[in-house]
């Protein structure tokens, strides 16, 4: 199995997830990771504060994105859950805590060993300033369809 | 030879990924590779990088601690948004 598959599962994508704030996608997304054994118990906290200090939201040319993430401390096993949103939730924008983004979409990562996915990481990462893969996640209604698209895009 | 710093909540992913882009975008506009060096480092290592380093790109943003260094910011190289903008001023210091 490629890298990408090894981190990006169908199961950790949400086509159209109802939350009404931060907290609750912290919550959804990171609790599901916690319940199957991916992170530990404290990778939740761990968003919260993460978030707190260093904002996560990128204005993209696309699809606005969040990717809230903790140290490795905080994880079991590599896993990236992706979810678009059904309302935007407000997020501070990374590297600038005045500004605040309506996010549409999050890519949250749970990383255990963050340097043996550096590559697929930058790829991800490298997607977010990507025109044409910013616009086919943002058509992309399924999570069948996010999938490909994201793993497509990250595959090395 | 001028030494970039890229810092970052981890000093992974984000910072990394910065590095590399913004050491592309670097060669591409004329700057050779042997005249700059980039790391990528956690945040909380800039104190030793502050004595050591003459570009500091920040990912964390500046409002809470700045260092006695020229800043720019490394978001734009990671959604490409400004990226233009800001590789200008950084292409600045090379001149100096």
């Amino acid at each position: 199995m490629s890298i990408a598959g090894e981190l990006i599962k169908k199961e950790y994508i949400y086509e159209n997830l109802s939350v009404k704030n931060q907290d609750e996608v912290f919550e959804v997304m990171g609790g599901k990771l916690v319940k199957d054994g991916i992170a530990k118990e404290s990778y939740v906290q761990a968003l919260k504060d993460r978030e707190a200090v260093f904002p996560t939201g990128l204005p993209t040319a696309g699809i606005i994105i969040a990717m809230p993430h903790t140290d490795s401390n905080h994880v079991n096993e590599g896993c990236i859950s992706i979810a678009k949103l059904q309302n935007p939730v407000s997020f501070h924008e990374m590297g600038n805590k005045k500004k605040t983004l309506d996010v549409e979409m999050i890519f949250m990562l749970a990383l255990n060993d963050p340097t043996m996915h550096l590559k697929m990481l930058q790829k991800i990462i490298g997607m977010f300033s990507d025109k044409a893969v910013l616009n086919e996640l943002k058509d992309a209604k399924t999570s069948e369809e996010i999938y490909k698209v994201v793993k497509k895009a990250a595959d090395v | 030879m001028k030494t970039i710093v890229v810092a970052c909540g981890g000093g992974v992913a984000t910072s990394q990924t910065c590095a590399v882009k913004l050491a592309d975008l670097l060669e591409d506009h004329g700057i050779s590779r042997s005249d700059f060096q980039i790391e990528a480092i956690n945040i909380n290592s800039m104190p030793q990088y502050e004595k050591v380093a003459d570009i500091y790109v920040s990912i964390c943003g500046t409002e809470d601690t700045t260092y006695n260094l020229p800043t720019f910011s490394g978001v734009p190289f990671i959604t490409g948004m400004g990226a233009e903008e800001e590789l200008e001023k950084i292409l600045e210091e090379f001149k100096k």
